[in-house]
């Protein structure tokens, strides 16, 4: 808790404060002998009291004016769990049924069952940092990696809505291990990749992907939500001239991955069971503690100022109302 | 004699003690002369007017001595006003009262014959000595026969009494006091600080001295009835924010009251009771008073 202003030259007008202590805001009655009034203790407090309030009143003022804030401060704090980064396939495909048809009546798409499995996810996991990116054709970060559940969860909503084009799975993943640039490593990094489909990832990609896992030192869970009858990550291909990453985007990103120097653990999801059961592992595997300090944004408490000058001066408008004058 | 004191309401007032001036006037003198107070007799060689040549007196007495029938006369005396002008007289119509006081007392004496005097005390003060004596000066009118200063001073009456405190200027009074007893107005709201009325009495003991006590019932009785009342004092400059309601105008009104009768008190013993003269000045309380105690 450490209050500062912006302005602190401001607060030289603080010894106009002293202001009340010399003079009161009230139009003077000249009497005949103040010797001959009766002492009287009340009108003492009352004046005293009066006093007081205009000179804090002055003092709010000044305060609010010097824009008053609690600092932004950075806490520590320590956590079970990871720096989970979820990269959602924001291709069209995703508003599909695992069955490859569009949603009919009670049928869940992929992106709907992710969303909803996701959500659950990020709810249980109340320790881990996630962050949120999703790609189509370009990458998008949607929420950098942060403890606001709230913000990830908006985020893995927003991913229910209908998708955009193709599948660009490399700047996907540039952009979710650049997450990991901002923090400290002391923690477990993981990154989600979600998707229905995968596409070639050129030569130049591949090595600084290779390159930037390594650096980072995070693992790689991939939930592919195989449409029913699309090739899966393990099949091979029956026909040999098929074999290659042009045919099977899957297959050869998952044995790319493969050769990195990274855990990575690939999950074949070809329904909404085995994907909540694929979620469930990466739930049971990224338990490290974590310990990672937060921002606490600062707090402008130049309104509070303002309104509690308001308020004292408010009762210096009732005092200044009840004034009286002799009758002179 | 100017307006003001042409249109002044004269009231008349006497003394029971005997004048001792040499001038004719309206009171009761010891001085022999010209009057229709019988006294004695004396012998024609040691008061010889022969116009006042006792027969009877003369036939009577074995040795053929003429006496003379000796009269007193009737003397004037000095019609002396101290008013105070310190600042808390600045209060609604109190200056007002003290000129039209000034105006009456200065008309009453001088049409009764007797010498009119003026001195005021009690204002405010720059801190200057010589400044003070020059403004004490234009305050001075010595006791005199002659109705000019008279108008110059309610002139400088006119003006606003200056804020301020009073300096000690008791032994200046005691300077401009005539010698021979006079009677003495003194005119004042008495907010005085403690010892200043027991120092001015003591230059006045030898005068008879009425206390004319100025109060404005707006300074005690008409206050209002609730609100914050934020009062200075004229002479000190001191501030007061007072909370105003029943139980304190009440004591105000006490203070007041206890104020009135210890002045009563102090006067009576000192001579006269004071005269409680109300915010305007009404020359027939003057002729009351005189009525009532001479």
């Amino acid at each position: 808790m450490n209050i500062g202003v912006d302005m602190p030259v401001v607060l030289l007008a603080l010894v106009l404060a002293l202001l009340p202590w010399w003079r009161q805001p009230l139009a003077d009655s000249e009497a005949a002998s103040l010797a001959m009034l009766p002492a009287d203790r009340v009108s003492v407090l009352l004046d005293w009291a009066l006093r007081a309030l205009a000179s804090l009143a002055i003092a709010a003022l000044v305060f609010a004016l010097a824009r008053p804030f609690i600092g932004a401060q950075r806490v520590e704090k320590v956590a079970r769990g990871a720096h989970i980064v979820l990269t959602l396939d924001r291709s069209l495909s995703m508003d599909q049924t695992f069955a490859g048809r569009n949603p009919r009546g009670g049928d869940a798409s992929k992106s709907e069952t992710a969303r909803r499995l996701l959500s659950a996810f990020i709810d249980e996991r109340e320790h881990d940092l996630f962050g949120v990116v999703a790609f189509s054709t370009r990458p998008m970060a949607v929420v950098p990696l942060s403890d606001d559940r709230v913000a990830a969860r908006a985020a893995v909503e927003a991913a229910a809505t209908p998708g955009l084009a193709f599948t660009n799975v490399a700047e996907g993943l540039f952009m979710a291990l650049s997450y990991f640039s901002e923090r400290r490593a002391s923690a477990s990094r993981a990154i989600v990749l979600i998707s229905d489909g995968a596409a070639e990832i050129d030569f130049r990609s591949a090595e600084r992907l290779r390159a930037q896992f390594a650096t980072y030192d995070a693992s790689l869970y991939w939930i592919f939500l195989r449409t029913a009858g699309s090739p899966g990550l393990f099949d091979k291909p029956k026909d040999a001239r098929n074999d290659n990453a042009k045919a099977m985007p899957e297959r050869y990103l998952h044995k790319f991955f493969q050769t990195l120097q990274v855990p990575y653990t690939p999950y074949e999801a070809d329904n909404p069971a085995a994907l909540a059961q694929a979620i469930a592992d990466i739930d049971r595997l990224e338990t490290q503690p974590l310990v990672y300090s937060e921002r606490i944004p600062r707090w402008d408490l130049s309104g509070w100022a303002y309104g509690a000058a308001a308020v004292l001066l408010l009762v210096g408008v009732f005092a200044k109302a009840a004034e009286r004058r002799l009758a002179v | 004699m100017s307006d003001s004191c042409q249109r002044a309401e004269e009231f008349i007032y006497r003394v029971s003690w005997p004048a001792r001036g040499m001038r004719p006037g309206m009171h009761t003198s010891r001085r022999a002369g010209m009057g229709q107070l019988f006294s004695g007799y004396a012998s024609l060689l040691d008061y010889p007017d022969p116009r006042r040549l006792d027969v009877r007196a003369s036939v009577r007495d074995p040795f053929g001595m003429l006496y003379t029938r000796v009269y007193r006369q009737r003397s004037a005396i000095n019609v002396i006003m101290v008013a105070d002008l310190s600042a808390s007289m600045r209060f609604a119509d109190k200056q007002r009262f003290l000129s039209d006081c000034v105006a009456a007392v200065a008309r009453s004496a001088h049409g009764g014959g007797d010498a009119f005097g003026f001195i005021g005390i009690g204002q405010g003060s720059m801190r200057g000595t010589s400044d003070d004596r020059n403004r004490r000066d234009a305050f001075y009118l010595p006791a005199s026969f002659r109705r000019g200063g008279v108008d110059d001073l309610l002139r400088r009456l006119a003006d606003p009494l200056p804020l301020g405190g009073t300096v000690d200027d008791e032994p200046a009074l005691a300077e401009r006091l005539p010698q021979r007893r006079a009677l003495v107005f003194l005119v004042s709201d008495f907010h005085w600080p403690t010892g200043r009325l027991a120092r001015i009495l003591a230059h006045l003991a030898r005068h008879d001295v009425v206390p004319v006590v100025v109060w404005d019932a707006r300074e005690y009785a008409d206050l209002p009835r609730r609100g914050l009342v934020h009062l200075v004092d004229p002479e000190t400059g001191r501030r007061r924010t007072l909370w105003m309601r029943q139980a304190l105008a009440e004591q105000w009104r006490a203070a007041y009251a206890g104020r009135r009768a210890e002045l009563t008190r102090r006067f009576t013993r000192s001579g006269r009771p004071p005269l409680f003269a109300g915010p305007h000045f009404v020359a027939s309380t003057f002729t009351d008073y005189f009525l009532r105690t001479a």
